[in-house]
């Protein structure tokens, strides 16, 4: 979801010390697996917003940024339509990418993505299909 | 170009040993943040106790003050004016005699009309007639 390495590490810590910190308020209503993931989901959208919000960058700088950084980042690998990929992904709002690649790269049930996002399977399947169309059309265009 | 004729790959790779080594990296950042005498506050604790105590504290100590406030006030305003003066506002005011004993509080005077001192020796008069002289006046004894 962020791209950069360094980003991810950070975050990736930042997660589990929330966990740590918190798991006595975990209510076992969900599944462990669930209610961390949750955490790691929130973590990343809050990342993002305050990346486009710290230095008043509009959104499209915020996604040229990590662009950029897919092609010059030693942790990626990937041929060039799969590059392709990845950049069409920027190209959609934060959330629908989440689900994007909850659905599409975890290949995870809607009912699970529903539990994490707190969003209806209606809503998650019809904003699966919008995200499919619009990589679908960039890929077909660039 | 369909998304279904992409080969699906993760792309992402991490470091060597990074999975090894982010437990200690995450124990590390956990020690930092943990307070130097191993103190755990229970938050909830503070919240359900120390809130409604430090109200109550807040209620106790604001009545009170205020309280305090308004009788100082008045009896310090009291104290700043003059007998004189006093005795001069009266005057003018239309209060009778019998009506400003009324309101008076005897209990913290004390009236001793039968201390022998140098006005009652000068006065050559006897109890019978101090009685008499009530009865004339249509004074109550009693309110002495």
């Amino acid at each position: 979801m962020v791209i950069d390495h360094d980003d991810t590490d950070d975050l990736v810590q930042d997660v589990f010390i929330k966990v740590w910190k918190h798991v006595g308020n975990f209510r076992e209503d969900a599944q462990l697996y669930t209610w961390i993931y949750r955490i790691a989901t929130n973590e990343c959208l809050n990342f993002l917003r305050k990346k486009k919000n710290k230095f008043f960058l509009p959104i499209h700088d915020v996604q040229n940024e990590l662009s950029e950084k897919l092609d010059s980042s030693h942790y990626i690998d990937g041929d060039e339509i799969q590059l392709k990929l990845q950049k069409a992904l920027l190209k959609l709002p934060d959330k629908q990418r989440l689900v994007f690649n909850m659905k599409y790269f975890d290949e995870m049930k809607y009912e699970e993505i529903s539990e994490i996002t707190n969003t209806t399977v209606g809503s998650l399947k019809a904003n699966y299909h919008h995200a499919v169309k619009k990589i679908e059309a960039f890929l077909k265009n660039s | 170009m369909k998304l279904e004729d992409i080969k699906k790959k993760n792309i992402y790779s991490v470091p060597d040993k990074y999975f090894d080594q982010l437990p200690t990296r995450i124990q590390a950042r956990v020690n930092e943040s943990k307070p130097a005498f191993g103190s755990s506050w229970n938050w909830n604790l503070v919240y359900k106790i120390a809130a409604p105590a430090l109200a109550v504290i807040f209620l106790v100590f604001y009545f009170g003050i205020r309280n305090n406030y308004s009788e100082q006030s008045a009896d310090y305003l009291l104290a700043q004016v003059s007998t004189d003066d006093l005795i001069a506002y009266l005057g003018t005011t239309d209060l009778s005699t019998d009506e400003i004993i009324e309101e008076l509080d005897f209990s913290d005077i004390e009236l001793d009309f039968y201390d022998e001192g140098p006005i009652m020796q000068d006065m050559d008069i006897n109890d019978e007639e101090i009685d008499a002289l009530f009865d004339e006046y249509g004074i109550d004894g009693d309110i002495l």
